[in-house]
C-alpha cells in the first residue's frame, strides 16, 4: 500500500535523479581539501566505484517494484530488524536533509544576506519546501526537468566563461600526494555525492517504470549528475590551481574570476542562482522522503499533518548539528564517509543478496 | 459558500500581514549609505609597528555627500581618502567603519597597493583578510608602490577620477600586451603558496611633470616568501615578458653597430625546456620564436636592402637573447625563482623535486641557461627603406 497516491513518469524519475546529483556537485570543498589538484580523478574513480552499488539499488527496485525502502527492509529482515533498520534510515535521511539545509543557509548567510541569521533562511526554505511536499511526489518531481535544464545551461555557460583562464599545468603533478589521501578521496566521493542513491529507493514505487526502464533511467540520471560533478571539479581546479583547497565554495570563486572583456565579469550570481535552485530541490526531495519514512514506519495513512513537525525537526537538528561550517567540512572528510558506507553501500548490497537467497518477493499465491 | 468566503478573508488577511511584516529587507544596503571603495593601500606606519590602511572612496555626489571624520578631500577631487591604523587590515577597516557615517563596501575595489616598506617587511600575514572576506574579490590587481602606497592613492590625476580605477585600466591595457603584467590577488596568493618560488608584482610610482601629478608602472617588484627582495626595472621586465612568451605588441629596441632599430612584435612564442642533469644541476633552455615588424630605423647608411634585412634579423635575435639572459642573471643573483622553474620541476617530476627542493636556492643560482631566438621580420611598415640609406632599392 502506498501512502502518497501520486505517480510520476519514468522520465520525471530520471530528471529527479539527475537534478539530485547535480545539487551534490555544488559543494566540492570537502573533496578538494583532501586530494587537491587530483580531485577530478577521485570523482572519476568514485563514480566508477559506485556503479556496483547503483546496480544493487537497481536490483532492489526491480525485485520490489511497488515497495519502498522501509517496506523492503521489513519484508527481507522481518518486522523487528526491519523496523530497527528503518529507524536508522530515518535518522540517515533526517541528517542528510539537515546537512543540506545548513549548506544552503550557510551559503546565503555568507554570500548574499550576511546579516540574516542562518536559522531564518533554513526555516523559510523548509516552509516553501513543505508546500511542495504537501502536494506529494507529483509536485516534487515536476520541477526536476526544468531545474535540471536550467542548471545544465548555467553549468555549460559558466564553464565557457572561464575556459580562457583554465591552465593545463594546474592539473600537474598527478598522483603526488600520499596514497592514503587517495583512498580517503575515493571513499568520500563514492559515499557523499554518489552514495545518496539510496534516497531513490523511497521514491521508485511512485514512478511508472518497466523492468528495463528502471536501470536505464537510474543510470542515465546518474550519468548526467556525475558528468556535471566531473566537469565542475575539472573546471575549478583548472582555474584556481593550487588555491583550490583554500576556499569554502570553490565554484563560487571560479565564477567570481570571470573576466571576458570589461563587461562580462562578476558572474557569481549565476552560481548563486543554481545553488539555490538545486539545493532547494534536493532538500525538498529529502524532506519528502523523510516525511514518507516517518509515515511508513508508524503506519500512518496520510502524511500531510507530519510535514511541519518533521520540517521543524530538520531545521532544529540542522542548527545543532555543527557549530560552524569548518566542523561540518571536517566531519564530511573524516566521519560521514565511514558511517554513510554502512547506509549507502553495505545495507543495500546485503539486502539485495538476502532477498536473492530468500527468494523474495514470494510468488503471489494464485 | 461560507467556507469560500472565509478562505478569501483569510487569504486577504495573510496578504496584509505578509506585506506589512515581510516587506523590509534584513540586509538592505542603500547606495547613499555606502562608501564604495575604489582603491586600498596598505603601508607601514612611520612611527609605530602598526599598519596604515588607506581607502579610496568614490564620491557618489560632488560635495554634499562627503561626510567623514578623517577624510581629506580637495575641491576638484572626486574621491575621498580614509585613513586608519591597526595591526591588521580588518582592524583598520573596523576603525574606519566606527568613525564614518557610511558602511564600507569593498566589492568594487579596483586595486590593492602595498607600500614598498611594508612589502620589504613581509606581506604574508596581511593577506588572510583578502582571502576570507566575502566582499573582497580575488581578481583585484595587486601593486607594490615606490614609496608609501597612500601617496599613490592621493595622486590627483588629470583624466581619471580615481587612481584605483586608473591603475586597473592600465593593467588591463598592459595585460593585452602580455599576460605577465596582470597579477591578481589570486595569482599572488597562489605564488605565495608555492615554496621556493617568487612572484612579480607591478610597481607603481608617482612623479610630477609640469605641476601635474602622474602615475607610471616603473617595473616589477620581486616578492619571495611574502617579502619583497628586489625589483626589476622596465628594461629587465621586458626580458621577463619575453621569457614568458605569449606577448603581443611589445617594442624591442635593438642597437647595432650601424644603427638603431625598433621592432614591433607581431607574435611571440616562447618554449621552455627544463632538464635535470645527472650530476644534479639544472639546465634551462628558452627558444623564442618571434615574428616582428620594423617600427623605426635610424642609421644603416650604405646598406643594401637584403643585407639590411639579415642584419636586422640578427640584431633582433641578439637583443632578445641578451634581454632574457640579463633578467635571468639578475634573478639568479637574487636567488629569486621568478620564472617558476622550480614549480615546473615540481609539476613534472614531483619525486625528484622533493629531493632537491631544500637546496633549490643554490641550484637556481647555478642554472645553466641557453637562449635561442628565431626571428622573422615580416612587416616593414609603409616604407621599405630608411631615408639615411643610400641607394635604396637598386
Amino acid at each position: 500500500m502506498r501512502i502518497d497516491k501520486g505517480r510520476i513518469s519514468g522520465l520525471q524519475f530520471m530528471f529527479l535523479i539527475a537534478c539530485y546529483y547535480q545539487a551534490s556537485s555544488l559543494l566540492t570543498a570537502f573533496q578538494t581539501g583532501v586530494t587537491k589538484q587530483d580531485t577530478w580523478i577521485m570523482v572519476l574513480i568514485g563514480s566508477i566505484l559506485s556503479l556496483p552499488f547503483l546496480w544493487a539499488v537497481r536490483t532492489l527496485m526491480v525485485t520490489f517494484p511497488d515497495k519502498n525502502l522501509i517496506q523492503i527492509l521489513s519484508e527481507v529482515y522481518g518486522p523487528v530488524i526491519g523496523k530497527i533498520l528503518g529507524l536508522l534510515y530515518l535518522w540517515y535521511f533526517l541528517t542528510v536533509a539537515s546537512l543540506n539545509l545548513m549548506d544552503l543557509a550557510d551559503f546565503t548567510k555568507g554570500t548574499i544576506m550576511t546579516r540574516t541569521p542562518s536559522p531564518v533562511m533554513a526555516a523559510v526554505c523548509i516552509l516553501v519546501a513543505s508546500i511542495a511536499v504537501r502536494r506529494g511526489i507529483r509536485l516534487v518531481a515536476k520541477y526536476g526537468p526544468l531545474f535540471t535544464i536550467i542548471a545544465a545551461f548555467i553549468f555549460v555557460l559558466s564553464t565557457l566563461l572561464v575556459v580562457n583562464q583554465i591552465k593545463l599545468e594546474h592539473y600537474l603533478p598527478i598522483f603526488s600526494l600520499p596514497p592514503k589521501k587517495y583512498l580517503q578521496g575515493a571513499h568520500i566521493s563514492t559515499t557523499i555525492p554518489f552514495g545518496e542513491h539510496i534516497t531513490f529507493l523511497m521514491i521508485h514505487p511512485a514512478a511508472l517504470l518497466s523492468r528495463r526502464d528502471t536501470g536505464k533511467y537510474l543510470f542515465l540520471g546518474f550519468a548526467v549528475g556525475a558528468l556535471t560533478l566531473f566537469i565542475t571539479t575539472l573546471r575549478d581546479i583548472g582555474v584556481l590551481g593550487n588555491t583550490v583547497d583554500l576556499f569554502t565554495v570553490p565554484s563560487l570563486m571560479t565564477l567570481r574570476l570571470v573576466h571576458v572583456g570589461p563587461t562580462i565579469s562578476r558572474t557569481e550570481i549565476l552560481f548563486s542562482v543554481i545553488f539555490m535552485i538545486l539545493l532547494f530541490f534536493k532538500i525538498t526531495v529529502l524532506f519528502y522522503v523523510t516525511v514518507l519514512t516517518v509515515a511508513q514506519l508508524f503506519n500512518i495513512k496520510s502524511y500531510q499533518h507530519l510535514i511541519l513537525t518533521v520540517g521543524s525537526l530538520i531545521v532544529v537538528y540542522g542548527i545543532t548539528l555543527y557549530p560552524n561550517p569548518q566542523k561540518h567540512a571536517a566531519s564530511a572528510q573524516e566521519v560521514e564517509p565511514v558511517i554513510w558506507t554502512l547506509f549507502e553501500l553495505f545495507i543495500p548490497l546485503l539486502t539485495s543478496i538476502v532477498a536473492k537467497i530468500r527468494k523474495l518477493p514470494k510468488v503471489k499465491e494464485a | 459558500m461560507r467556507r469560500r468566503k472565509k478562505r478569501i478573508a483569510a487569504t486577504l488577511f495573510m496578504t496584509f500581514l505578509l506585506t506589512v511584516l515581510f516587506s523590509g529587507c534584513w540586509d538592505s544596503r542603500e547606495m547613499d549609505s555606502l562608501f564604495i571603495v575604489t582603491g586600498m593601500a596598505l603601508d607601514k606606519s612611520p612611527d609605530s609597528d602598526e599598519l596604515t590602511i588607506t581607502l579610496q572612496v568614490g564620491k557618489t555626489q560632488s560635495k554634499a555627500a562627503s561626510s567623514s571624520s578623517d577624510s581629506s578631500s580637495e575641491e576638484k577631487n572626486m574621491t575621498i581618502l580614509l585613513k586608519a591604523s591597526g595591526d591588521t587590515p580588518l582592524e583598520g577597516i573596523k576603525r574606519l567603519n566606527l568613525n564614518s557615517s557610511r558602511a564600507l563596501f569593498l566589492e568594487h575595489n579596483q586595486a590593492v597597493l602595498f607600500g614598498s616598506d611594508l612589502a620589504r617587511q613581509g606581506l604574508k600575514e596581511y593577506i588572510d583578510f583578502f582571502l576570507r572576506d566575502y566582499e573582497s574579490r580575488m581578481e583585484v590587481p595587486v601593486f607594490v608602490t615606490e614609496g608609501p602606497a597612500e601617496k599613490i592613492l592621493a595622486v590627483d590625476l588629470e583624466q581619471e577620477q580615481s587612481t584605483g580605477m586608473y591603475l586597473e585600466r592600465v593593467i588591463q591595457d598592459l595585460s593585452e600586451l602580455s599576460p605577465a603584467y596582470k597579477v591578481r590577488m589570486l595569482d599572488f596568493v597562489s605564488c605565495m603558496r608555492d615554496e621556493n618560488s617568487a612572484v612579480l608584482i607591478p610597481m607603481v610610482a608617482s612623479y610630477e611633470e609640469e605641476e601635474l601629478q602622474k602615475l607610471q608602472i616603473c617595473g616589477m617588484a620581486i616578492i619571495q616568501g611574502g617579502r619583497m627582495i628586489g625589483s626589476l626595472n622596465n628594461h629587465e621586465t621586458l626580458g621577463y615578458v619575453l621569457a614568458k612568451g605569449k606577448a603581443k605588441v611589445l617594442i624591442i629596441d635593438a642597437q647595432g653597430e650601424k644603427g638603431r632599430a625598433l621592432f614591433n612584435t607581431i607574435s611571440l612564442d616562447t618554449k621552455r625546456e627544463v632538464k635535470l642533469k645527472e650530476n644534479g644541476g639544472v639546465q634551462v633552455k628558452y627558444s623564442v620564436d618571434a615574428k616582428l615588424g620594423i617600427g623605426e630605423l635610424k642609421g644603416f647608411a650604405d646598406m643594401d636592402i637584403l643585407e639590411l634585412m639579415s642584419e636586422l634579423t640578427k640584431m633582433a635575435e641578439n637583443q632578445i637573447k641578451e634581454q632574457i639572459t640579463e633578467t635571468f642573471e639578475k634573478a639568479k643573483s637574487l636567488q629569486a625563482d621568478i620564472f617558476g622553474i622550480g614549480k615546473e620541476i615540481y609539476r613534472r617530476q614531483p619525486k625528484k623535486w622533493e629531493k632537491i627542493k631544500d637546496n633549490w636556492d643554490n641550484l637556481f643560482s647555478d642554472i645553466e641557461l641557453t637562449v635561442e631566438a628565431k626571428v622573422l621580420i615580416s612587416e616593414t611598415g609603409k616604407s621599405l627603406i630608411s631615408l639615411e640609406m643610400q641607394g635604396g632599392t637598386r
